[in-house]
C-alpha cells in the first residue's frame, strides 16, 4: 500500500494563539474568535456615531437652528443612517445570540 | 515505504515517591496558594526555583519545602493521583477549571481566539439590542419629523426629551466600546474608534 495523501486543516487548533482573560473562579466560559471581538467593536463604534449624529440633529431642531424644511431634509437623511444601524446591530446580536445558546443565560432581544 | 505514525509518548508520570525533587519546568501543585498549576523556573534575579502563582512570585527548594527546617514539602508534582488527594484534602468553594463548562463557538481554521467569561459577551449583547431598541425608535422619530406630521413645536418638545435618551446610549456603548477594546488590544485587531 502507498501512502495517501492526508488532508490537513489549514491550521491546527494547536496552532491557535489564545488570549485568556478568565477568572479562576469564573464558571462557565466562552471561547470566540477574536474577529467576533472586533466585529461587535466595530458595530458598536458605529452605532455610537450614529447617535452622536442623531444627538447632533435633535439638538440643532431644538435650537431653532433650522428651518422646518431643512430639519425635513436632515430627518429623512438621519433616519436612513439609524434603520441601517439598527439593521447591522440586530444582525451582530444574532451571531452573539446564537454563541449564546448553549449557555446558562436566555437569549437578548427577543 | 509506509511509516505509520504512532505516538509511544508515556502520558502516565509515576507518583512521586519521597524524597521528591523539583527542577525548573516541572508542573506543580500548591494548595497553600491557590488550586491551579504553577511552573517552576530559576528566578534570575537570586537563582532560586520559584513559580508565580496570580501576581505573587513564589521561592522553593528542589525538595519541595519552604524552608530547611519545614517537616513537609509545600509543592507537589501535578499528577492525577497528587491532584485527586489534594482536592480531597483542600477542596474548596471554588469551581476548579477543570468544573467550568465550556462553550467553544470556534472553528478549526480560527488561528486567534478569546477565552472569556460568558457574562461578558452578555453584556455586549444586552447593549446592542438596547441600541437596536433606541435607533428604531428614533427612526420612527425622525420619519414623522420628514413626513410633516409634527408642527414645530412638538418636534422641538420631542427632540429635547429623545435627545437625553440618545446621549445615554451613547455614553453606555462608549463605557462597553472601551472595555472591548482592552481586550482588543491583546490581539492581532488593533483598537476601535479612537
Amino acid at each position: 500500500m502507498t501512502a495517501s495523501i492526508q488532508k490537513a486543516p489549514i491550521s491546527k487548533p494547536n496552532q491557535r494563539k489564545v488570549i485568556d482573560i478568565t477568572e479562576l473562579d469564573d464558571n462557565e466560559v466562552i471561547v470566540l474568535p477574536t474577529d467576533m471581538l472586533s466585529d461587535i467593536a466595530c458595530h458598536m463604534n458605529g452605532a455610537i456615531n450614529a447617535l452622536n449624529d442623531i444627538g447632533n440633529i435633535l439638538y440643532l431642531i431644538q435650537q431653532d437652528e433650522l428651518s422646518s424644511r431643512q430639519a425635513s431634509s436632515m430627518a429623512r437623511l438621519t433616519n436612513d443612517a439609524a434603520e441601517r444601524w439598527a439593521m447591522l446591530l440586530g444582525h451582530q446580536l444574532d451571531a452573539i445570540n446564537e454563541a449564546m445558546t448553549e449557555s446558562k443565560f436566555e437569549k437578548v432581544g427577543e | 515505504m509506509p511509516n505509520p505514525i504512532r505516538t509511544t509518548s508515556n502520558t502516565q508520570t509515576p507518583t512521586n515517591s519521597t524524597p521528591a525533587t523539583f527542577k525548573a519546568g516541572d508542573a506543580i501543585l500548591c494548595p497553600f496558594v491557590g488550586n491551579g498549576s504553577y511552573q517552576l523556573f530559576i528566578d534570575d534575579e537570586h537563582g532560586l526555583l520559584s513559580f508565580i502563582a496570580g501576581v505573587n512570585k513564589y521561592h522553593t527548594r528542589a525538595d519541595g519545602k519552604q524552608c530547611p527546617n519545614d517537616k513537609s514539602p509545600s509543592i507537589f508534582h501535578d499528577t492525577p493521583a497528587n491532584r485527586q488527594i489534594i482536592d480531597a484534602l483542600y477542596s474548596q468553594n471554588t469551581p476548579k477549571p477543570s468544573q467550568r463548562k465550556l462553550i467553544d463557538t470556534t472553528s478549526a481554521d480560527d488561528d486567534e481566539v478569546v477565552l472569556l467569561k460568558s457574562s461578558k459577551i452578555l453584556n455586549n449583547a444586552d447593549e446592542l439590542s438596547g441600541a437596536v431598541d433606541v435607533l428604531d425608535d428614533m427612526s420612527s422619530f425622525l420619519g414623522l419629523i420628514y413626513s410633516g406630521k409634527l408642527d414645530q413645536s412638538d418636534t422641538k418638545a420631542l427632540a429635547r426629551l429623545t435627545q437625553t435618551t440618545v446621549d445615554t446610549w451613547a455614553e453606555i456603548l462608549n463605557t462597553q466600546l472601551e472595555r472591548l477594546n482592552e481586550v482588543l488590544t491583546l490581539t492581532k485587531f488593533i483598537k476601535v474608534g479612537e
